[in-house]
């Protein structure tokens, strides 16, 4: 599903983000990227849709060369990688349908597509009875549900979590874990980045440890540290 | 991953147009703003231009008054004299006006009794041709080309009127052109500044529509739909004040200053208010898209 040959990412600044990353994520898979913060997790997660291009190396999206795409497809790209974030990036003026409704149409759905996968979107995640809120009358937990809702409305067969659970409570992180894990179960890819121990400790799925930019650990059903 | 072709159906229009109406409504105060800059700066930029095609009118008008004085020998063989003349392309028209309608003019003009002519023996007046121009910038060098003719003395105009005109003329066509290039290089910077704040207020939603797959011209279209639904707005209002004071004016000129004669006719207030307009929507449509650029390069 992605994999990384040799990548290096170095920022306009002069910063070096990764250095030499090699990595093999295959279709199915849960992966935890651990690291504390400016290991480099955000940038190895940036590359894959293809927020940033890798200065070396190649990175493989779905049989796709990202480094070498033409900037007119990355839009298709991402049509097929579900991102979430730390703070949601929900749109504040808008209730949860149409958040959830609006990244079908981006990507040009019709009206009767949109009222048949809204609504199972939200039953994934366990919101259909919050569908005329607005974000801000909902809690952490309960955005980060709208967000993954939009993440995957559009049935991405990869799903990309930058510190999903950063912003929320040990208990809400947890069950939005389980819900990611709900998600792979269903066949979607899952890339998680996180700092979070307890829920890495918990899941014990793959985890690929970065620190100053270099993969340090990769280890199948792994704890958040080597000891 | 899916691969798509990037067209946009009738489906997806009806909601990029939904879309730039309801950020219309919801950006009231920036759509304020927007639509006022553009009405503001085309009103200047229209009156400027109503100031600087009538003046240019006037100075026209008084220069088409202008003649050449063509003041004929004793022993000048009219005829030979008037078939020179015409022979210059420049010159519109002749008229022979001999020394006793000179000597009467001067007399009905300046003594009450008209008997007082008879007592002028010997007319001291010459005969002379009137000599109008096709363009009355060329009677300098028409009256160069006029002196030489066998049986004309001498050739009188205005020098110094021709001359100022001229200059007037030609100052109010350049000035008028450098104030209005200015004018609407300012309009569209300050007009770019209020799109780009109606942009940036949005950034977050270009964000994530990039982010789930909308493919830039498709963020681009409601802000574009919005730019031009600003400009249009200030153009119709801008239309609207500018021929609205200019009639006044011109209704005004006429009672109290019938001196003047102002550019007035349907085609001039039919033709200035599409200019405005127009001009109003490529401003807002372009200024929309230019200021995207920045936000959309980030792909």
């Amino acid at each position: 599903m992605v994999r990384f040959v040799g990548v290096g990412l170095t920022y306009p600044n002069g910063t070096c983000a990764l250095t030499d990353v090699t990595l093999h994520i295959g279709k199915g898979e849960f992966v935890f990227v651990t690291g504390v913060s400016g290991s480099g997790k955000s940038s190895l997660l940036r590359l894959v849709y293809r927020e940033d291009e890798p200065s070396e190396g190649n990175v493989v999206v779905a049989g796709q060369d990202v480094a070498a795409m033409d900037r007119t497809r990355v839009p298709f790209l991402r049509r097929g990688i579900g991102v979430i974030f730390q703070d949601f990036r929900l749109l504040p003026q808008m209730t949860v349908f149409e958040n959830v409704g609006f990244a079908l149409d981006v990507v040009g759905a019709t009206r009767r597509e949109k009222y048949r996968k809204v609504p199972l979107a939200l039953e994934l995640v366990g919101l259909s009875h919050k569908q005329d809120v607005v974000p801000g009358e909902l809690s952490g937990g309960e955005q980060q549900r709208v967000c993954i809702a939009r993440a995957l409305v559009n049935n991405p067969p990869l799903l990309v979590a930058d510190e999903p659970t950063g912003n929320l409570d040990p208990d809400t992180s947890w069950e939005i874990v389980q819900l990611l894990d709900n998600i792979n179960e269903r066949g979607t890819t899952v890339l998680c980045a996180t700092h979070d121990k307890y829920i890495v400790d918990g899941m014990r799925k793959r985890v690929v440890g970065l620190a100053q930019g270099v993969v340090v650990r990769d280890a199948a059903g792994g704890a958040y540290d080597h000891s | 991953m899916r691969r798509g072709v990037p067209t946009i159906t009738a489906n997806t229009l009806a909601f990029l147009i939904g879309r730039a109406w309801s950020a219309i409504r919801r950006n009231g105060l920036l759509t304020l703003a927007s639509v006022a800059n553009i009405t503001v700066s085309l009103c200047v930029l229209g009156a400027l231009f109503l100031a600087a095609v009538n003046l240019e009118h006037m100075a026209n008008r008084e220069a088409e008054k202008a003649l050449l004085t063509v003041e004929l020998s004793d022993d000048a063989d009219h005829t030979q004299v008037e078939v020179d003349i015409y022979h210059d392309l420049r010159v519109d028209d002749v008229a022979l006006i001999t020394k006793e309608e000179s000597l009467r003019a001067i007399f009905e003009r300046y003594v009450p009794n008209a008997k007082a002519m008879d007592l002028v023996e010997d007319n001291p007046l010459p005969d002379t041709m009137r000599v109008r121009p096709v363009d009355p910038d060329d009677i300098p060098a028409l009256a160069e080309t006029l002196g030489p003719i066998e049986g004309i003395d001498r050739v009188r105009y205005g020098k110094e009127i021709i001359t100022k005109l001229n200059v007037v003329s030609r100052s109010v066509k350049i000035a008028g052109v450098v104030l209005l290039t200015l004018m609407a290089f300012g309009m569209t910077l300050i007009v770019n500044a209020t799109i780009r704040l109606t942009v940036y207020a949005r950034r977050h939603e270009i964000r994530i529509m990039q982010l789930v797959g909308a493919t830039n011209r498709f963020i681009k279209i409601p802000f574009v739909c919005e730019g031009i639904f600003h400009g249009l707005m200030g153009g119709i209002v801008a239309a609207g004040l500018v021929l609205g004071g200019y009639l006044q004016t011109v209704a005004y000129v006429d009672q109290h200053l019938a001196f003047i004669e102002l550019l007035y006719g349907t085609k001039l207030i039919v033709l200035f208010g599409l200019g405005m307009v127009v001009g109003g929507v490529v401003v807002g449509g372009t200024g929309s898209a230019m200021s995207l650029r920045k936000y959309l390069r980030l792909t």
